[in-house]
């Protein structure tokens, strides 16, 4: 189905708190996914993959300037691997075993257009280059082992971005939707009398 | 009166937004001459817009279809009606309708007879439809019954509105909902964004409305006529003014205020800038003394016409004409003559109460376009905030310290402080205010409880080392990256922030409300609760054919006369 950008990115930013994720980690896995579904990338993909993916990892451990994540869940990790390598505290990120390697190049992209930076990516198949504006490389695949740097300069792909929106599977969507589900609260006849506003009836 | 522009006006220091974002300042705003619907038909006063209606394809009763098209900054845009009959239970002004009596659509340039249909199997649908790229805005509408049907036979007998009526209602449909955005698989705003007649926010949501209002007039007009075809009148140029259009809304507005920070701020700021500038004007000259003194009569004459069945606002407004006599009393002329006008009344009117003062600001601003319509082209989001990562934990520890000493000082051990919690409900997503201690659901509310987690980051930063990164203490509490983001923006953005506990058991969400419908430049507040509102969008401004007149945008505050 057809979706606008804005859809993509607010139905993931719920799904993503609706997996249990903390809020400003949704809000970046929405923007990550708007990215991607701006460059042609499969954003529902991405989103699905990482909120269905086990709970697993137990969070980064630095040493000698190199941040290590076991079992990279990247909603969780990814945004905290981007800061450290924007931070300075880490010249290398790994990520192994990364559940969802294509948003993990969502929020790289994100972070490289608002920070003005470049990427470096490179796994067992291959390497790319994330800039603010697009990709340029072979993509990672779910499980994969990565090795994520900063680049000494922005590097623009020249990709432009997509409007009119984005074509999303029928499966993820319906699987993002209903992670998003997860906020929406029953209806009770207090929350339906006294809990919203405008009246039932009116004929003034 | 022009002045140059080359350079920047100057300013007197900017309201604190410690004064100016308390919910009890924001529900007392008023329309101004910065607000959305100000600045777009000023545009297509500019522009001397000229409206056609290419497809009118309605029946007797007022049913079937209708296309408006105008055309605006090099583009156009056409207004999609759909008029239908809608059983009596269904109508109701609730998001969890599911039938109005008529339905829009806002189209990017003129729809083919294709995309006519293809919309009319949708729109009448509102959120049960999808909708493509082509589309910009969404709304429905209902009859405002009684009088609607006043109005059609009164033209239909040769007479116009009951001038009493007409000041009671006001509006012959009341819109329930106007989406723009992307919402349902419509256009995204980067689709407008960049077009100088759209940049603004909501200017396509504000022209959506502006013809529908023109829509509602045709409407009566052509069924009066129908039923009486040698003897039927149309509405009068003066009934045309008068009638507005309605609008029930609800708590939907409420979360966008906190959602959309940088917005709200550059809102604020331009509100605030513009006042700034006005009050440094050191000598206001004759012609513009002359018009604020009319213009203190022209409020006065409306606060009279503006009655409400709520006891609060009926109260408030009581209030207000009471501070207002002294306004008059004390802004003449002469008082005005004497140097710094604007600064001394502004001063003055802190022993009025918030109502007066701030129909105040929006009041000075009104004579003073050359000095402060420029800044309406700051009045849209601009880049979101981003987070610093590389900042120290004792900077972000002093930037909370400096932006939220008002949610610092609130004691969630005092369980009135945590009596509501804000969510969606199931139902059609309708959002909610729940009371925490009464209602299930409150495990799933929405993140508008930015008090107390700043309460819970300052916890933390409290114990963490002052000359570790916020990179490194993140990734030890992912939980604080919504509000850690929302802090940090406060450096640049210091009117971004709701300064009050919105969970708190004294939180009127009605001033919310009131406060963005009176950016959008809503008059006519009508509060039914503490929950939702009534408005009157449009009142006294220009029609279709009204627009590239002189007076085009002198409605602020109308006043409606006795014999339309």
């Amino acid at each position: 189905m057809r979706l606008s950008l804005n859809e993509v990115e607010v139905t993931l930013k719920k799904a993503a708190m609706g997996a249990g994720y903390a809020t400003g980690l949704a809000e970046d896995t929405g923007r990550a996914c708007f990215w991607l579904a701006e460059r042609g990338l499969d954003a529902a993909r991405a989103g699905a993959a990482a909120l269905q993916s086990p709970a697993g990892g137990g969070g980064g451990e630095l040493g000698d300037g190199c941040l290590r994540f076991a079992a990279a869940r990247v909603v969780r990790d990814g945004p905290s691997a981007l800061d450290l390598l924007l931070s300075g505290d880490a010249s290398s990120v790994e990520l192994e075993a990364a559940d969802a390697p294509l948003l993990l190049v969502g929020l790289a992209g994100v972070a490289a257009a608002v920070h003005g930076v470049a990427w470096r990516l490179v796994h067992a198949a291959g390497a790319l280059v994330i800039g603010g504006d697009g990709v340029d490389g072979a993509m990672p695949k779910p499980g994969a082992m990565i090795r994520l740097t900063r680049l000494a300069e922005a590097t623009p792909t020249g990709i432009a971005p997509q409007t009119g929106g984005c074509e999303v599977g029928d499966a993820d969507w319906a699987a993002i939707t209903a992670l998003a589900a997860r906020l929406l609260v029953p209806e009770s006849d207090a929350s339906r009398q006294a809990g919203a506003g405008a009246g039932a009836i009116d004929n003034d | 009166m022009a002045r140059a522009q080359t350079r920047t006006p100057p300013e007197a220091p900017l309201r604190h937004p410690d004064q100016v974002m308390r919910l009890d300042r924001m529900g007392a705003a008023f329309p101004h001459r910065l607000s959305f619907m100000r600045t777009l038909l000023r545009r297509l006063n500019r522009e001397g817009a000229d409206v056609t209606r290419p497809v009118w394809e309605i029946d007797a009763e007022g049913y079937g279809r209708a296309v408006y098209s105008v055309a605006l900054g090099g583009d156009v845009y056409s207004l999609v009606a759909f008029s239908q009959p809608l059983a009596p239970e269904a109508r109701s002004d609730r998001v969890i309708a599911t039938a109005w009596d008529a339905s829009f659509a806002l189209f990017d340039g003129v729809p083919t007879p294709a995309d006519l249909d293809r919309l009319q199997a949708n729109v009448p649908k509102q959120e049960a439809g999808r909708y493509s790229a082509a589309e910009l805005s969404l709304s429905r509408a209902n009859r405002s019954v009684r009088f609607f049907e006043h109005v059609v036979a009164r033209l239909a007998s040769g007479q116009q509105p009951d001038p009493v009526m007409l000041r009671e209602v006001g509006y012959l449909m009341r819109t329930t909902a106007v989406y723009g955005n992307g919402k349902l698989g419509f256009a995204d705003r980067a689709r407008i964004a960049d077009r100088p007649a759209m940049r603004t926010s909501f200017h396509v949501e504000m022209l959506n409305v502006w013809l529908i209002r023109g829509f509602t007039h045709d409407l009566v007009d052509h069924i009066a006529k129908a039923r009486n075809p040698a003897g039927a009148v149309a509405l009068s140029a003066a009934s045309r003014r008068a009638l507005g259009i309605g609008n029930s809304t609800g708590l939907g507005l409420a979360p966008f205020l906190v959602t959309h920070l940088t917005l709200l701020n550059n809102w604020m700021a331009v509100r605030e800038t513009a006042l700034a500038r006005v009050r440094a004007v050191r000598q206001a000259d004759k012609a513009t003394i002359a018009r604020v003194v009319g213009l203190i009569d022209r409020a006065s004459r409306h606060l009279a016409q503006w009655q409400v069945a709520d006891q609060v606002q009926m109260d408030r407004i009581i209030r207000l004409r009471a501070d207002w006599r002294e306004v008059q009393a004390l802004a003449n002329a002469n008082w005005l003559a004497a140097p710094d006008p604007w600064e001394r009344l502004i001063a003055h009117s802190a022993r009025w109460s918030l109502e007066a003062q701030e129909l105040l600001v929006a009041l000075v601003l009104e004579p003073y376009g050359d000095l402060v319509d420029d800044l309406g082209d700051r009045l849209a989001a601009g880049p979101r905030p981003a987070l610093d990562p590389g900042m120290k934990v004792a900077d972000l520890r002093a930037l909370v310290a400096a932006h939220y000493g008002w949610a610092l000082a609130v004691d969630f051990s005092d369980a009135a402080q945590q009596h509501f919690f804000w969510y969606v409900s199931e139902a059609k997503l309708e959002p909610r205010l729940g009371r925490r201690h009464d209602e299930a659901g409150a495990e799933r509310e929405s993140p508008l409880d930015i008090a107390r987690r700043v309460q819970a980051l300052m916890g933390d930063l409290a114990a963490a080392k002052g000359g570790e990164s916020l990179a490194l203490f993140l990734m030890r509490h992912p939980e604080h990256r919504y509000v850690a983001r929302r802090a940090q923006a406060m450096a640049d953005h210091p009117y971004a922030e709701i300064r009050d506990n919105l969970l708190a058991a004294n939180c009127r969400p009605i001033d919310m409300l009131r406060f963005k419908l009176a950016f959008f430049g809503a008059s006519k507040f009508d509060p039914k609760s503490d929950l939702w509102t009534r408005i009157n969008m449009y009142q006294g401004a220009p029609g279709f054919a009204e627009i590239g007149q002189a007076d085009a945008d002198d409605w602020w505050l109308p006043v409606l006369g006795d014999a339309p």
